[in-house]
């Protein structure tokens, strides 16, 4: 994202190279903190606390062992994390099993299934369905196939074993599919969306 | 055939990083169609997650914030609170030195400046000596029409040719 230079003048104590080292992973920070936390509030708190962390510490950053952004994204997340633990748990929301349901029997879905679950609304589904999938799983899933993350490296993140990361991203998918086939049959008893979508492509 | 693979294990070899041979795969179509259906979530849960990021409005880093925590309330714009609250109260004390400076107020109807004493002026009376009429014309004043001339007389007495 930026290149040595400007985190070495960073290192120095450089306003200007501190500056730009933050405004350049402003924008990714903030986006991984609200997909963790759903706020935006506290995904922007979350963000200036890990970078006054990251600044006071430039010196015990090592670019041999990984790129800013890899910092970054450990201080990040677990700040991300602490911060909903200290939150109460969200509730299951009967509101977005609704939706979930509401979204993927979409009229224009029954017509052209393939089409309408690409479309924002059947993604807005999937997403509410995310959030009622377990802490860890939600976590591991986030880092998996939003930041595209590799198991190992998703492991030292979340602090637990390759194998557990592995297990979150299946117990997570899992979940999320019958979260996905429930809101279904509560609106539409005819189908599954994910079979069906698959039939039609 | 052999029984078919749990859910977990479908949704692990759909995204296992070095996918196992297992030979009841190869074989079962249900689930062949499984994985691919597992793999086909995957797609969407990036695609949800990438459209749920790119949808949240970003908003205005906070640099000076940020450079406020780092050193303590040294930076511009504590800097620039401090003046403008220096400022503050420099206008009060000025307006409650202006306000003290100024005289009291007195009674209202005797701070008015004192009215013009106006007198009407009497009528014009023309004398009409044949018939011994006497008949008054209003003034302008007394008319209500802007008199022409402040030099009009108080009596004008119009004798007959
Ligand atoms: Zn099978």
């Amino acid at each position: 994202m930026v290149d040595e230079r400007i985190i070495h003048d960073a290192q120095r104590g450089d306003p200007a190279a501190q500056r730009a080292l933050y405004e350049a992973h402003y924008a990714a920070a903030f986006r991984l903190a609200y997909l963790f936390l759903q706020n935006p509030g506290d995904a922007e708190e979350v963000v200036q606390d890990a970078f006054v962390y990251l600044l006071r510490n430039l010196d015990r950053y090592d670019g041999e062992k990984g790129t800013f952004w890899a910092w970054l994204r450990v201080t990040l997340v677990s700040r991300c994390r602490n911060k909903r633990r200290r939150q109460q748990p969200p509730l299951v929301s009967l509101e977005g099993m609704e939706a979930t349901g509401r979204f993927l029997v979409d009229p224009n879905a029954a017509n052209d299934p393939a089409r309408a679950l690409e479309n924002r609304g059947a993604r807005r589904a999937i997403w509410q369905a995310l959030q009622q999938v377990s802490e860890g799983a939600r976590e591991a899933i986030i880092l998996r196939f939003y930041e595209g993350l590799a198991y190992a490296d998703i492991a030292r993140i979340l602090d637990c074993s390759p194998e557990a990361a592995r297990a979150r991203v299946a117990h997570g998918k899992l979940q999320l599919r019958r979260l996905l086939d429930e809101g279904e049959e509560r609106r539409a008893p005819q189908g599954h969306p994910v079979e069906t979508a698959r039939a039609a492509g | 055939m052999d029984k078919h693979l749990t859910e977990l294990a479908l949704a692990h070899i759909a995204d296992a990083e070095s996918p196992p041979v297992i030979e009841h795969l190869r074989s079962c179509r249900e689930c062949q169609r499984a994985v691919g259906e597992y793999r086909w979530l995957q797609g969407e849960i990036t695609a949800a997650l990438k459209t749920e990021a790119k949808a949240i409005p970003l908003p205005r880093p906070r640099w000076w914030d940020l450079w406020e925590r780092l050193h303590g309330g040294r930076g511009p714009a504590a800097a620039t609170r401090r003046l403008f609250a220096a400022a503050g109260i420099a206008m009060l004390i000025c307006s409650l030195l202006v306000a003290w400076s100024l005289p009291t107020p007195v009674n209202a109807s005797s701070a008015l400046p004192p009215k013009p004493l106006s007198i009407p002026l009497p009528a014009i009376v023309t004398a009409d000596n044949e018939l011994g009429h006497v008949t008054a014309t209003p003034t302008p004043s007394q008319s209500g029409r802007q008199s022409p001339s402040t030099l009009t007389p108080a009596l004008t007495l119009y004798p007959k040719p």
